[in-house]
């Protein structure tokens, strides 16, 4: 992934905050996506302005891990651009 | 209407006896008479299906008096679940048929519960509402309740099932609308140890609405419902095994859950 590409949350959709998620309604699909928190908060990072480069660097200081989850970021941005929630 | 007493009594047999505060939106006429042929019935003048007897006029009847009631209320998300209390902690039984769920909300009844439904609630702006139905016990689940044989005995099978009025087993019935403070979704595990495990909320979102139908307003609607509904409760997974472990688990996690109402 090029990490200077900026993803940005596709306008429109509903993102409903749970105590551990997200739950994400999509009127475009009309679908439903239930997040976890990981996946959520890195949704809501896309905002058009962070690179996907920066996105692990704050996943880490969001959940105070020892070191970037750069892999595990990389993957959940390609699922949500594969569902369409990111562009 | 009817001008038949044996279509009264089958009626009477299949009709609950929830008492409920809720205004009435809509009225309907329905009209059952007898004939030579059987039953014709009538829903504000105009003609159903007739019917060969007063069991099946009976049911009929009812059928259509619950898609009425239901249609009545579009803006409400139904969900195919039960709704008890236990000392004052209201919470929701979820699951897909043949989970277990009216044999373990029957089972309640006999451990302190206060058990307002165990088929459908409808669920609107954070407030849950049972939709009242007489119990509909498969006969195999009677073992499993020794507490209600000696109304079964007093009672018709149909299909296979024992239709037992809540207020008929000596207890009160009454529903409102509230929000819960718990959510349970039942996975059945007959026969084995109960366990219970929290369940992530945005999980059981997904559960929830695998079990509900959406509103007429459409999914956004139905999202915020489901999402108002859990953001004030605890939400767990049932692997229902035995009743006693059921229950005991069941308590065991109201005793933990935070009251909402001293948030």
């Amino acid at each position: 992934m090029d990490p200077n590409f900026c993803p940005r949350t596709v306008d429109g959709i509903e993102i409903s905050e749970v105590a551990d998620g997200y739950v994400v309604y999509d009127p475009h699909q009309d679908r439903v996506h239930y997040l976890n928190h990981t996946a959520g908060v890195i949704l809501e990072l896309c905002n058009g302005k962070v690179s996907a480069g920066e996105l692990p660097a704050l996943v880490q200081a969001a959940y105070d891990l020892p070191e970037p989850p750069t892999e595990e970021v990389a993957s959940y941005v390609e699922k949500l651009i594969e569902e369409r929630l990111i562009h | 209407m009817t001008d038949c007493q044996e279509f009264v009594d089958a009626f009477d047999g299949r009709v609950q006896h929830a008492s409920q505060n809720f205004p009435a939106s809509r009225c309907h006429r329905l009209e059952v008479w007898k004939n030579e042929r059987g039953y014709s019935l009538k829903e504000d003048g105009r003609e159903l299906d007739p019917q060969a007897d007063a069991e099946s006029a009976a049911e009929a009847v009812l059928w259509r008096m619950q898609e009425l009631s239901l249609a009545a209320l579009p803006e409400f998300t139904k969900i195919h679940a039960g709704c008890a209390s236990w000392q004052g902690k209201r919470f929701l039984m979820a699951g897909p048929t043949r989970a277990g769920k009216t044999t373990l909300m029957t089972r309640m009844l006999y451990e302190g519960f206060a058990v307002y439904c165990d088929d459908i609630v409808l669920l609107r702006h954070g407030q849950v509402f049972p939709y009242p139905r007489r119990l509909w016990i498969r006969a195999e689940a009677v073992r499993l309740l020794p507490q209600i044989v000696p109304f079964v005995v007093r009672s018709r099978k149909m299909r296979n099932h024992f239709s037992i009025d809540l207020t008929e087993l000596g207890f009160e019935w009454h529903i409102d609308g509230a929000p819960v403070d718990a959510v349970f979704f039942l996975e059945p595990n007959h026969g084995a140890d109960t366990r219970l495990e929290e369940y992530p909320k945005y999980a059981m979102a997904q559960l929830i609405m695998s079990q509900s139908n959406l509103p007429a307003a459409g999914a956004h609607e139905w999202v915020k419902d489901v999402v108002a509904m859990l953001d004030t409760a605890s939400s767990y997974l049932l692997h229902c095994g035995k009743l006693d472990s059921a229950i005991k688990a069941i308590k065991s996690a109201l005793e933990r859950t935070i009251d909402s109402s001293s948030v």
